[in-house]
């Protein structure tokens, strides 16, 4: 009997585990499973949060890198005989024009923007297939939703159209088979994307948020961006496209400035664009939200300045310096050398070279308020300047900052020139390329100010500026220019300048002679680009490309150094026009049409 | 000559008790004492020889004088004598009270059990590619990992170690070359019957086997997780004469000695080369990371004894390691306790077992070797204050020195394996056998990493804080519940075993994080996390994590024995699990395997002086690899960011990662052809071929983007085909004189061939693999093509330089061209970094009561990419310091352009002297408390020929299918002394 209770038992404990042991449906904790997501309101704004999230990473660093280190007034320098910030040429080779199919930045730039536009091709066909009663929203706010992330979708869109061009997949769904290039032609591809990005921006205009005045709508897609792109999208159609639309870019132009689109307008003390509450300033269309502990990707300034930035600012931010950033400078390096490192009879690549390009803090008029070293009182009075040049001093003892590397223990005098001069890794050239530098070669830019402790107010919590009234004006500027109308377009022009100077007579002086004949030329207005929207991440592809001098114009060492290795020509090989895409993509997807050039 | 094989015999033991509950007799006959001495041919007694009355666990071992005594013998009954290095022999009773036996020597080997995926066969059944290495053959010294013990008695067994003398590093383990791109190419480890367990769970001393399956055929039994081999680890059991238990005192003592290390530039040659500033000072960082004097100690005591129905065993042990730099230290205490009884008329078995450690770590951090070496020596350790000094550039710079005495880095680990086990032998007469077993099994270790960083350290020098303090807690356990049935038949020649088994086995896994920064006291370290100003301030971070999967398989096996001359079997296992996609839950991977000893073939009789075994055997089988995450199949939202939407700061959520719903294990089919021999009683060993082909292979995929979102995915796609040979043959070189001496080689060779790397959706025609790490160009080390090799370096050939020194690379046009203008199409195969050739050769030589040991170690076919030269070998590269060289030999580059080029490439090969074991056993006669003990002097590592001018070759991962790439840290490489006693007492 007890043989056979046991037996009984063993078989039960065997038997009934084998029964109900079989199901294989996986159990999730730590994350939420899809099919539950959508639960009210609040789900939809948690997946746009992560959007915007994304974006942030991919436009403010990849796109800006690739944007700005490539053209003519910010470059990636390295110091210490060659050896610090090289970083096997990483960035480098931004700047040099000298990059390739395995270049790192190309494939994260690639590979985040495709992020950003996944997330939304998720959350729009969700949105699209979610009865919004389900889940407590209202038609309406559905369809803003639905533009809201279309409208951003778009944007990223055009980030890789100004990359890429022609060679891009077009792709609104986060599932189904792998587009390939949307065309193995790449110019009928450029006209695709094209035509993709105005239809989808035309459609989603309509349902968003206009803003009122009050702010509410600046850190968000709304009515004004979206114009604004599409006005971007206008403005370059000759280089995408090779149409001119310029009158119609005009007419939107315009109407963004007549307030159709929401109410902006210029701000009379432009330090209010940058600064915090800079979601208040009326010229601001579309901010990234920035605040310390929550999302901080706002890095316009510390790749710029070097380690011990705190003892000049005031402030220790958790953001450490980079050193490797620095202006094209002005100078080249005639004459003799200077103990603080510099030469002290250097010629001017603007007034003694005759470049157009280049050559920043000799660009901006004398008279310009932000032609002055950064400086701050303790009250948070910012005196305008954007500029680090020449020795840096301890905000608290007033002692120099001491310079580190090639300069170890020396003051740290920033030089608007750049070169070896102290001979570290290759002899001083009169131009060199910033391959060498020193740890003080090249001025750095300070556009969002960095406060002193007193203040309470922290750089980290300033929204960062995408989109902004200004890109209106001189976009009309242009447009009339290219309409034969010079005057107008200075006027235009002297509308947003006229905050940079007391004396209103310096707006006439325009740099020098060959930027201004009898009247303004073209030359003029893109240094003026320059000067207003200086490394705002758009210097290559709004400017240079459509004034053809991004592979073919001369600025700095392009043409006269000639360092082993690179192209420095004075114009470069045009396949440099449009990025490759990424040696990974390719390998994974056969359907993608290298750029023809690569 | 005495013998003392208790590690043999115990196993053996433990495993004729399985077989006699298996056949219990109902037998009625008359009981009586019986005693006798045993001998072997030279009229030595046999000493631990196990006597066992067959079909029952009645069994004693023999004294130093050879001599046994049972009790309640039947008299109808059989007796087993069995000893390592002897022939097991059965004499029947016949009434008899007194037997004496002698043993003839040498085909033992034969008979030898071997432990087999939920079961044992003696080794002459065996018809699959199986490997089993007793505790006597491991290699001694001090381990920091049980599977070191292992190295080179395998062939195909590959045991790397990156940093041996580095007290809290692992070693990584591959069976017969990598086939998965993804998936772990790591064995399936199964303690006791427990797979997936954690070998750091068992001290060393407890271990009396671990058998490598290494054929698809041994290892399908195993399923979704046999595709990369398994080792089943056997732990000791109780043993010795009821109520005579013994109790073992085994400890050891080791010294690290460092080897040589990576030359740089002094400080005078520094300032002399005029790389960078001078402060002042003349520091050799490297130096001031080494501790003085590193060490190894291990102490264990174990009791075990068997009772009249069953056995139990206890032990203990305490492990204390130093690393070589000034922090690592691991200390550990472990215990375990076994118990097995049998009840109601032997027909209930009923065994528990529960191991128990508690592991200490300190963690120093080997990347600062790195550093020291790359620091300008120039720079002083400590300031005028007497503080550590803090370089100021470039950004993020720390002292090492500082940075490892300041900072706190610790980890705390427990490890727990608890197993109760039901048996209950149903019904036997002669003929068959019947029974059933039910097992669970709790498996359980956690982790407490604690980290401190103190508000004078560099980091927050550079980050503006003052002090950071984080807490990582995660904890992994598995539930197991086993039914097994087996069958037994055994009639006539003809001998059946039939298996029957499911399993049900549930993984967690479940982790918490804090974090906060900026303290008043650095004193309270992580203890007083709660105190940092982050978490006022919204900015100290914390998550969580918890993920399940559930795996359920059902498994059956037969084995025929027709007169130990045809041999077959055949298993099954349908297996599924939770991890796989809703479409692929289930998978089936059947096996068969068949083997003809022609040395029991009547024809062979005559010759049976000559050959003793010679048996062909062929085998197939389909296995899986399935470890790989959970989650991975369905789709999932995860926190991700932050916006600020609508007045405030909303948390993001998105996919939690590119869901593939397809998603499965990788299937390996493999076919496995050999022969095992035993010639003269003397040359044994075994020959074999290998054709692996794996499919479905599991690969982190680049995605394509779009449509995917990010920029990776796991997918099955992917053939590769895995052929290899392997030797092993071993001599017994001198036997009848003086000094006895074996040898034996165990060698292998291998290649690896992609062969298909495409499907539905992917049509990739070739792989980039291991991306170089650092920053500038994403290259990849390794292209693998349709068709082509698995570890093939993919770069640059090097053409020499310009006058500058810049280097120059060969075009696809096979133009010099210097690496700057170099593109992708101008990168071809310019080497082999997996190696084709393994050879071990292990010598054993015996002199009165000595014993010596040694072992050579090589490999071959392949070359190395130097990193070290890479980074920081070259007048140009960017660290601040150089190794010397760069201004001697390599003086004549400048730079390398930041490119993958054949100039770093080295030739691998090495031999090197890898153990040497001198032992000496004390003889001890008729001692009333000792029963035996060795002394022994180990040294690991000894002398390594080799070419390349980098690492240690032999720390270089030669497994995976990213092999060759010399990243390993400075962290300096050891020869190892070791001083050990194993002390047995009555």
């Amino acid at each position: 009997m007890k043989k056979i209770c046991l037996i009984a038992a063993v078989a039960a404990v065997a038997g009934g585990t084998m029964v109900s042991c079989t199901d294989l449906d996986e159990k999730v904790f730590d994350r939420i499973d899809a099919s539950i997501y959508y639960q009210d309101e609040n789900s939809v704004k948690g997946a746009l949060a992560s959007i915007y999230n994304s974006a942030t990473t991919s436009f403010l660093e990849y796109f800006w890198y690739l944007n700005e280190l490539s053209a003519d007034q910010v470059a990636w320098r390295s110091w210490h005989g060659g050896a610090w910030g090289w970083d096997e040429g990483e960035k480098f080779v931004l700047t040099a024009q000298s990059w390739n199919t395995e270049s790192v930045i190309i494939r994260r730039a690639w590979e985040t923007a495709w992020q950003t536009i996944g997330l939304c091709n998720t959350l729009v066909e969700d949105l699209n297939a979610l009865d919004a009663a389900s889940i407590g929203m209202t038609e309406e706010t559905k369809a803003m939703y639905i533009a809201e992330v279309r409208t951003m979708r778009a944007w990223a869109y055009y980030n890789n159209f100004e990359l890429w061009g022609g060679t891009l997949p077009l792709c609104t769904s986060a599932s189904g088979d792998i587009p390939g290039s949307v065309s193995t032609d790449f110019n009928e591809g450029c006209k695709i994307i094209y035509d993709f990005i105005a239809t989808e921006l035309d459609e989603s205009c309509d349902a968003l948020m206009k803003e009122d005045g009050s702010g509410n709508s600046r850190l968000r897609m709304n009515q004004g961006m979206n114009r604004m792109l599409k006005m971007r999208l206008l403005l370059n159609s000759e280089v995408f496209i090779g149409e001119n639309h310029y009158d119609e870019c005009a007419t939107l132009a315009q109407d963004i400035i007549d307030g159709d689109y929401g109410t902006y307008s210029l701000a009379t003390d432009y330090r209010d664009i940058f600064s915090n509450n800079n979601v208040s300033c009326p010229e601001v269309i579309f901010a990234f939200a920035q605040e310390e502990g929550q999302l901080t990707n706002n890095n316009r300034n510390t790749p710029f300045l070097p380690y011990n930035y705190d003892e000049f600012i005031g402030q220790t931010f958790p953001n450490s310096g980079w050193n490797c950033f620095c202006l094209a400078p002005s100078k080249d390096n005639s004459g003799n050398v200077l103990p603080e490192g510099g030469t002290d009879n250097p010629k001017s690549f603007l007034f003694d070279y005759g470049d157009k390009l280049g050559a920043v803090y000799d660009r901006f008029n004398d008279a310009d308020i932000r032609k002055q070293n950064f400086s701050c009182a303790d009250d948070g009075t910012w005196n305008g300047g954007i500029f680090l040049k020449g020795a840096m001093l301890n905000r608290e003892t007033g002692e120099p900052v001491l310079a580190d590397a090639d300069r170890d223990g020396q003051p740290l005098v920033y030089v608007d020139q750049v070169g070896t001069f102290m001979n570290l890794g290759r002899q001083l050239a009169t131009v060199m390329n910033p391959r060498w530098g020193e740890t003080s070669s090249g001025l750095r830019l300070m556009k969002y100010p960095m406060f002193p402790e007193s203040t309470g107010l922290s750089y980290l919590d300033i929204a960062e500026v995408e989109f902004r009234l200004a890109e209106a004006y001189y976009t009309l500027a242009e447009c009339r220019m290219r309409a034969g109308d010079a005057d107008g377009a200075k006027d235009l022009i002297d509308d947003v300048r006229a905050r940079y100077f007391t004396n209103a007579s310096a707006l006439d002086e325009i740099g020098p002679d060959n930027f201004y004949g009898s009247t303004p030329n073209e030359d003029w207005l893109l240094s003026e680009w320059g000067i207003e929207f200086l490394n705002e991440s758009r210097r290559r592809r709004t400017d240079l490309r459509r004034f053809d001098k991004f592979t073919q114009g001369q600025w700095w060492f392009f043409g006269r150094d000639t360092e082993t290795g690179y192209d420095l020509s004075a114009q470069r090989d045009r396949r440099y026009e449009w990025f490759p895409l990424p040696e990974v993509a390719l390998s994974v997807n056969p359907g993608l049409v290298q750029n023809p050039n690569y | 000559m005495k013998k003392f094989n208790q590690a043999k015999h115990m196993l053996f033991r433990h495993v004729l008790i399985l077989l006699g509950v298996m056949v219990t007799s109902v037998s009625a006959f008359a009981q009586q004492a019986v005693s006798g001495t045993v001998t072997d041919a030279n009229g030595e007694t046999v000493i631990g020889a196990t006597v066992m009355v067959k079909g029952t666990t009645n069994g004693a071992a023999t004294d130093m004088d050879g001599k046994y005594a049972l009790k309640n013998v039947p008299a109808d009954a059989t007796i087993v004598f069995s000893s390592l290095g002897y022939k097991t022999v059965e004499e029947k009773v016949n009434g008899r009270s007194v037997i004496d036996v002698v043993m003839s020597g040498d085909q033992q080997l034969l008979d030898e059990v071997v432990v087999v995926g939920y079961g044992s066969l003696s080794r002459k059944e065996l018809t699959s590619s199986i490997v089993q290495v007793d505790k006597d053959q491991f290699q001694q010294g001090g381990m920091n990992n049980v599977m070191e013990m292992l190295t080179g008695k395998v062939a195909g067994l590959n045991v790397s170690t990156v940093s041996p003398a580095d007290p809290n590093s692992s070693s990584s383990l591959q069976v017969r070359g990598a086939t998965s791109l993804t998936a772990s190419n790591e064995p399936l480890i199964v303690i006791d019957g427990v797979a997936g367990g954690d070998i750091r769970t068992i001290a060393p001393q407890d271990i009396e086997s671990m058998t490598v399956l290494k054929d698809a055929a041994s290892a399908a039994i195993y399923g979704t997780r046999g595709a990369n081999g398994v080792i089943l680890i056997t732990t000791k059991k109780g043993s010795g004469t009821p109520g005579k238990p013994v109790i073992t005192y085994d400890s050891y003592f080791a010294v690290n000695l460092a080897k040589g290390k990576p030359e740089v530039l002094s400080a005078d040659e520094w300032r002399r080369s005029r790389r960078g500033n001078d402060y002042g000072a003349s520091t050799d960082w490297y130096d001031l990371l080494m501790r003085d004097f590193s060490y190894d100690t291990n102490q264990y005591v174990s009791i075990d004894g068997s009772t009249e129905n069953g056995y139990y065993n206890a032990s203990i042990n305490y492990k204390r390691a130093t690393g070589l730099d000034i922090i690592s230290e691991r200390e550990e205490y472990g215990a375990r306790a076994s118990v097995q009884q049998m009840f109601l008329d032997k027909k209930l078995q009923l065994t528990f077992s529960l191991n128990a450690r508690h592991v200490k770590e300190d963690w120093g951090d080997s990347g600062l070797f790195d550093t020291a070496l790359s620091m300008n020596p120039t720079i002083p350790v400590y300031d005028e204050n007497g503080d550590y000094y803090q370089p100021t550039s470039p950004t993020g710079v720390a002292n090492p020195v500082g940075k490892l005495n300041l900072e706190t880095s610790q980890g705390n680990r427990t490890y727990i394996l608890g197993t109760a086990d039901a048996k209950w032998n149903i019904w036997s007469n002669g003929t068959h056998s019947i029974n059933t077993q039910v097992s669970y099994s709790y498996d359980y270790n956690d982790l407490k990493s604690d980290f401190y960083t103190p508000s004078n350290s560099s980091e927050s020098y550079w980050n503006g804080y003052a002090g950071r303090a984080s807490i990582t807690y995660q904890k992994w356990w598995t539930n197991r519940i086993e039914w097994l049935g087996n069958y037994f038949f055994n009639n006539n020649g003809h001998d059946v075993k039939l298996m029957v088994g499911y399993t049900y086995e549930r993984d967690n896994w479940e982790q918490m994080f804090m974090q906060n920064n900026n303290f008043t006291f650095d004193n309270a370290l992580w203890h007083g996390i709660g105190s940092g100003s982050y978490l006022q301030e919204g900015k100290a971070s914390m998550y969580a994590g918890k993920s399940e999967s559930t795996l359920v398989g059902f498994f059956g096996r037969v084995n025929y024995n027709w007169r130990s001359m045809i041999i077959a079997s055949a298993s099954m296992r349908y297996e599924g699990s939770t991890k796989f996609g809703a479409d692929s839950k289930w998978g089936a991977f059947p096996s068969v395997s068949l083997a003809w000893e022609i040395a029991k073939t009547p024809f062979m009789e005559n010759y049976s002086d000559i050959v003793q075994s010679l048996k062909p055997r062929f085998s197939y089988g389909v296995t899986g690899r399935s470890d790989f995450d959970a989650y991975q199949s369905i789709a999932t939202y995860s926190t991700n960011g932050k916006y600020y939407i609508d007045g405030q700061w909303v948390t993001g959520y998105a996919p939690s990662n590119n869901a593939n719903p397809e998603l499965q294990w990788e299937k390996s089919s493999s076919a496995n052809y050999g022969v095992d021999f035993m010639l003269w009683n003397r040359l044994y060993g075994s020959i074999e071929y290998f054709d692996r082909r794996s499919n479905d292979l599991l690969y982190t995929y680049s995605a394509p983007q779009p449509p995917y979102v990010y920029s990776t995915i796991l997918v099955n796609v992917g053939t590769t085909k895995n052929t290899g040979i392997e030797l092993s043959l071993t001599g017994d070189v001198l036997v009848d004189t003086p000094v006895k001496w074996t040898t034996g080689i165990n060698y292998s060779y291998g290649t690896t061939k992609l062969t298909k790397l495409s499907n539905d959706i992917y049509k990739a025609s070739y792989l980039d693999l291991y991306q170089k790490p650092g920053v500038g160009t994403s290259e990849y080390f390794f292209r693998v093509q349709e068709g082509g090799k698995i570890g093939q370096f993919y770069g640059y050939e090097y053409a020499g330089t310009d006058d500058e020194g810049n280097m120059l690379v060969y075009n696809k046009d096979g133009e010099k061209i210097l690496t700057a203008q170099a593109t992708a199409e101008d990168k071809c195969y310019i080497g082999n970094g997996a190696p084709e050739h393994f050879l071990t050769w292990n010598n054993t030589l015996k002199w009165r009561d000595f014993d010596l040991s040694v072992m050579f170690q090589g490999a071959f076919g392949h070359e190395i990419f130097n990193m070290r030269k890479y980074g920081m070998g070259l007048q140009g590269c960017g660290t601040d310091n150089v190794l010397r060289s760069a201004y001697l030999e390599d003086s004549n580059v400048i730079t390398g352009g930041g490119v993958i080029s054949s100039y770093f490439l080295e030739n691998g090969n090495y031999f090197k002297l890898a153990n040497v074991t001198l032992g000496y056993t004390v003889p001890f006669k008729n001692n009333k408390l000792v029963e035996s003990l060795r002394v022994y002097l180990a040294a690991k590592n000894l002398y390594t020929i080799t070419g390349y001018s980098g690492n240690d070759p032999s720390i270089v991962t030669s497994t995976g299918i990213t092999p060759g790439v010399d990243v390993n840290s400075a962290y300096p490489q050891a020869t190892q002394l070791t001083l050990g006693v194993t002390f047995r007492f009555k």
